[in-house]
């Protein structure tokens, strides 16, 4: 690029005029342009830092931690990493390293007898209902047939009948009840002594897949130790973000929000609650130095399935949430 | 043509048959010819059963007998006159013309003497002709004296004449009452001998197979035979022949005595019968004068002694002296005292003749009294036999029936000799009017179920479709009623309907069919409303309309203009029905002038009187009703769960009659009935 130079010193011919040149002026347009765009580009930064508010945040899949409810020995293991279970799929079992004692079954036959004897006292005082509603009926017919004769007795007999009848079923009913819940109670109590006894299997509470074994078979597991963490299908996914108290304004519950994936792509999410969290500096100050900070936590959730189900794709992995300020 | 008293007892022995019939076994059916009256059996089980049927047919033909009849006048029985009677008295007659012919004879005579006497002088002989005219004794006088005693001797006669006809007529009539009730009589006898038949050849069976004894047979028997004697009686007179088909009835009549004696004291016949005496003999006494008086003119005939001369003379006769004749004071008292004899005559025979019949009436009520009750406990085990209840038995209901047709045949027989009685009254107070004294007496008839006036049912589509038609006929007839409104709604059995109509109509019970919607009274649905309107009103000829405005929820905002509303709906439904019977249900609070228009339009409108708390707050609420409709017009409607006891619903209704003059009654509804008969203690 070639400055005109106004005045110079060495001569006093006239300055005259420099020739023009077309290329020149192309670059210099384009110049202008470059310079026009990069100050443009620094105003929609600009504009962009004023209008937009933008966090980190991490994508968290809920995971459950499935831990040994008493300490023993894993003789079996029936799941491996990334196995997909249904909800009652048997995972592992721990035999119990407690001594103890399996109960002898002396009541199930006899409460079973009992219930059926009940069941036939039900039905025959039912039937006895039936018959004796069917009569009053006949009657009520007979009485207002005026017939008299033996079956001219009061309607209120009859309906004390009933009434009484009525009552015994109800009470064959609760005790019909009473005695299923015993002999239920009986059997569960055996089973659980059974299972007591027993290898206590741990089956799947819902339906998943398997996202780490943390002991291997035939390995001793203490109590409360993590055996398996399970992960929800369809999972249940979020994005944690802790953001200043000042910042906090920019957010509240419902809000619809951007998320930039690591890939670049973008989701939408909503805000699904928004809790005081409190974490520890991590660095010492000079100045000012506080030990924890007072920091908000916003949790997202997905909009929608597939936004869910991208996020599960970078499980663990950072994002940058958007939102309007 | 009387059955005696005594078959009472063979009532007894009639059980002991049949109840021996029924321990017949099937061994036993297997070996016999079929009863007369009964189709071939198959087996003692099919043999009870068609006997069944038949005690169930000859009592349903025994009500339905009782449910037509033409009640007999009692004027009409004792006034008709007899053709043979209406002849008047020859005697009276003759007595007239002897009287006529008297006042024709003046008294004139011509007479003529010739007399000859031989004397020493010779013959001398004398003669004449002379005209006389007595005017006295055995002359004019004497002849109108008795022309006029002959005239009252026959106003005697005729006297005489209409105490014979009385007793004549008196014969007239009891062959009249004798014709009364030939038709129900000879129906009765005909159920009697088409149950008899059957149970004598049973009785026949059951002896000669040794399970009953010779004596039961011949009670059988008996019965039949005195059966087969009234019944060959009355077809074999061909006089009673014609009576046969008709439905004639007697009502029991009670007669007022005092009025009758009364009226036999102020009869001023026996005065007059008194007076005519006391003339008659007065007259008698004048005729017999021995006064004579004569006028003649005599022309001497000429003859030898006696020149012809012509001569008027007067000749008078007069007794002197006490005239010997009638004790005309001490007749009078004679002819009192016999008159005064004859009246008391006729009162004591009167009273004797009432004790007698006042004995019968006694017991013509108790015999009335006798057959109600048979017929209820026939009524009974009949309808307990349609219920299909087991301890219903075929000997008691055989019985029973047996003993209603003898109870039915000894009452109208009593009831005749009631009237024959009664005649003889009539007769012996010797009045003419004496049939105006006469007063029915009230007596329920077979229909009676000691409840006031008439009665309808509602029965609603669930209790409709499960009873049985002949369920609610009984029910229906247990508690008297004549009429039943049902629903016609959809839920309702369109092929039992029907049916239950037939059976109903067969049955003199009335069906209204009801139906409506509260939403007709708009106009946009009179058209629809008429429609099905006049549907329901062709099936059964009595529709009921159940359209209430007033359940609407803003009715009391537009109070008038939907009354106004239903009574175009009524106007355009009464308009369309060509002779049916259009009754409408309508509460208590309407404005009277709804009322007043309304009640021209329809045949009747029912009252629906519920939860009324008193007799009292519902006469309080019927006075605007009864200022804009005649009471004829108006049915009251009690709702049955309102009562605690149907005695406590007749109260009610009965109160509410002597305070309105309402008579009629409807309950809603069967379902309540039968609830309120339950929980009566």
């Amino acid at each position: 690029m070639k400055l005109r130079n106004h005045t110079s010193i060495v001569t006093q011919l006239p300055e005259g005029v420099a020739p023009a040149s077309f290329w020149s002026r192309v670059t210099q347009g384009i110049y202008q342009l470059l310079v026009a765009g990069i100050g443009l580009y620094l105003v929609y930064l600009l504009a962009m830092q004023m209008i937009y508010f933008r966090a980190p945040g991490q994508i968290e899949s809920q995971r459950t931690l499935i831990s040994a409810a008493h300490a023993g020995e894993l003789v079996a293991l029936d799941v491996v990493n990334n196995q997909l279970v249904e909800k009652g799929d048997r995972l592992l079992a721990i035999q119990s390293d407690k001594p103890c004692e399996l109960l002898v079954d002396t009541r199930s036959g006899k409460l079973k007898e009992a219930i059926q004897l009940a069941q036939l006292d039900h039905q025959l005082i039912d039937n006895k209902v039936l018959f004796l509603r069917q009569r009053l009926n006949q009657q009520k017919v007979w009485r207002a047939l005026e017939l008299g004769g033996r079956r001219s007795i009061n309607a209120h007999s009859l309906g004390e009948e009933i009434s009484l009848a009525e009552q015994r079923l109800q009470g064959t009913n609760r005790q019909l009840k009473l005695q299923k819940k015993l002999l239920k109670d009986w059997q569960q109590q055996l089973a659980e002594r059974q299972q007591e006894c027993g290898p206590q299997w741990v089956v799947a509470p819902f339906s998943g897949s398997i996202a780490a074994v943390h002991l291997q078979q035939f390995e001793y597991a203490s109590r409360a130790a993590p055996l398996v963490t399970l992960i929800a299908s369809p999972a249940i996914v979020s994005i944690e973000l802790q953001i200043d108290e000042q910042d906090s304004e920019h957010f509240s519950v419902g809000d619809l929000l951007t998320v930039e994936l690591p890939n670049g792509q973008i989701s939408d999410a909503t805000v699904t609650r928004m809790i005081s969290n409190a974490a520890l500096a991590p660095e010492r100050k000079q100045d000012n130095y506080r030990p924890v900070q007072t920091l908000t936590r916003v949790d997202l959730a997905p909009l929608t399935a597939g936004d869910g189900a991208r996020w599960m794709e970078f499980d663990r992995a950072d994002v940058t949430v958007i939102t309007r300020r | 043509m009387s059955l005696s008293p005594p078959h009472q007892h063979h009532t007894i022995y009639f059980a002991i048959i049949l109840m021996s019939w029924c321990c017949l076994t099937e061994a036993y059916a297997a070996q016999r010819h079929p009863p007369p009256g009964l189709p071939e059996l198959a087996s003692a089980a099919s043999e009870q059963q068609n006997m069944w049927q038949l005690v169930t047919n000859l009592s349903n033909d025994f009500f339905n007998l009782y449910q037509v009849g033409d009640p007999v006048a009692a004027d009409q029985l004792f006034t008709g006159n007899c053709d043979e009677l209406t002849v008047p008295s020859a005697t009276a007659a003759a007595l007239k013309a002897e009287a006529l012919a008297y006042t024709r004879d003046y008294g004139l005579s011509l007479n003529g003497v010739y007399s000859d006497s031989a004397t020493s002088d010779g013959d001398e002989g004398s003669a004449y002709v002379e005209l006389a005219w007595n005017l006295l004794d055995n002359g004019r006088r004497e002849n109108l004296d008795r022309a006029k005693l002959l005239d009252q001797q026959a106003q005697l006669a005729q006297i005489q004449h209409q105490q014979q006809l009385f007793a004549l007529s008196s014969r007239c009539v009891a062959e009249r009452i004798g014709h009364t009730e030939l038709g129900r009589y000879g129906a009765l006898l005909r159920l009697h001998n088409q149950l008899l038949t059957p149970a004598e050849w049973l009785e026949r069976r059951a002896y000669l197979n040794g399970i009953s004894l010779l004596d039961e047979l011949l009670d059988a028997q008996s019965q039949l035979a005195v059966t087969n004697i009234e019944l060959r009686k009355l077809h074999n007179n061909p006089r009673l022949d014609t009576h046969l088909t008709s439905r004639e009835t007697l009502p029991i009549m009670d007669i007022d005595i005092k009025k009758i004696i009364a009226a036999i004291r102020l009869d001023p016949r026996p005065d007059y019968e008194r007076q005519l005496q006391r003339q008659s003999l007065t007259l008698t006494h004048e005729t017999d004068r021995e006064i004579k008086l004569r006028l003649y003119l005599r022309q001497q005939i000429p003859t030898d002694s006696q020149p012809a001369d012509l001569v008027a003379g007067v000749r008078v006769s007069m007794p002197v002296g006490h005239k010997a004749g009638i004790a005309m004071p001490q007749r009078f008292t004679e002819i009192n005292q016999k008159i005064e004899q004859q009246q008391w005559q006729r009162v004591a025979r009167t009273l004797t003749a009432y004790d007698e019949f006042s004995e019968q009436l006694t017991r013509v009520t108790r015999q009335h009294y006798r057959l109600l009750r048979a017929a209820e406990r026939l009524r009974q085990v009949i309808v307990a036999r349609n219920l299909q209840a087991d301890e219903t038995d075929l000997a008691t209901a055989a019985t029973r029936l047996h003993s209603t047709l003898l109870a039915a045949e000894n009452l109208i027989t009593a009831k005749r000799t009631l009237y024959m009685r009664l005649n003889r009254v009539i007769r012996e107070s010797q009045l003419v009017l004496a049939h105006q004294y006469l007063t029915p007496l009230e007596v329920p008839n077979l229909d009676y179920r000691a409840r006031l006036g008439q009665r309808l049912l509602y029965i609603w589509s669930k209790n409709f479709n499960q009873k049985t038609n002949v369920t609610l006929i009984d029910l229906i007839r247990a508690k008297g009623m004549k009429q039943v409104v049902v629903s016609a709604g959809k839920q309702t059995n369109p092929v039992k309907l029907r049916r239950f109509i037939a059976i109903a109509e067969n049955n003199q019970i009335q069906v209204e069919l009801t139906l409506g919607d509260n939403r007709w009274i708009f106009p946009e649905q009179h058209e629809a409303a008429v429609s099905r309107s006049l549907n329901a009103a062709n099936l059964s000829e009595r529709l009921h309309l159940d359209v209430e405005p007033q359940a609407l929820p803003d009715y009391k905002k537009n109070r008038v203009l939907y009354e106004q509303h239903y009574l175009q709906l009524v106007r355009r439904i009464s308009g369309k029905l060509t002779g049916q019977r259009l009754t409408v249900a309508v509460p208590l609070h309407w404005r009277s002038q709804t009322y007043a228009e309304l009640a021209p339009l329809v045949d009747e409108l029912y009252v629906m009187a519920y939860e009324q708390k008193s007799s009292t707050q519902v006469v309080r609420r019927l006075q605007p009703l009864l200022a804009a409709v005649p009471v004829t017009k108006l049915r009251l409607l009690a709702s049955a769960a309102d009562f605690p006891s149907e005695w406590e619903m007749e109260q009610r209704f009965i109160a509410v009659a002597a305070q309105t003059g309402i008579s009629r009654f409807g309950v809603h509804a069967l379902n309540g009935m039968l609830q309120m008969a339950a929980g009566s203690k």
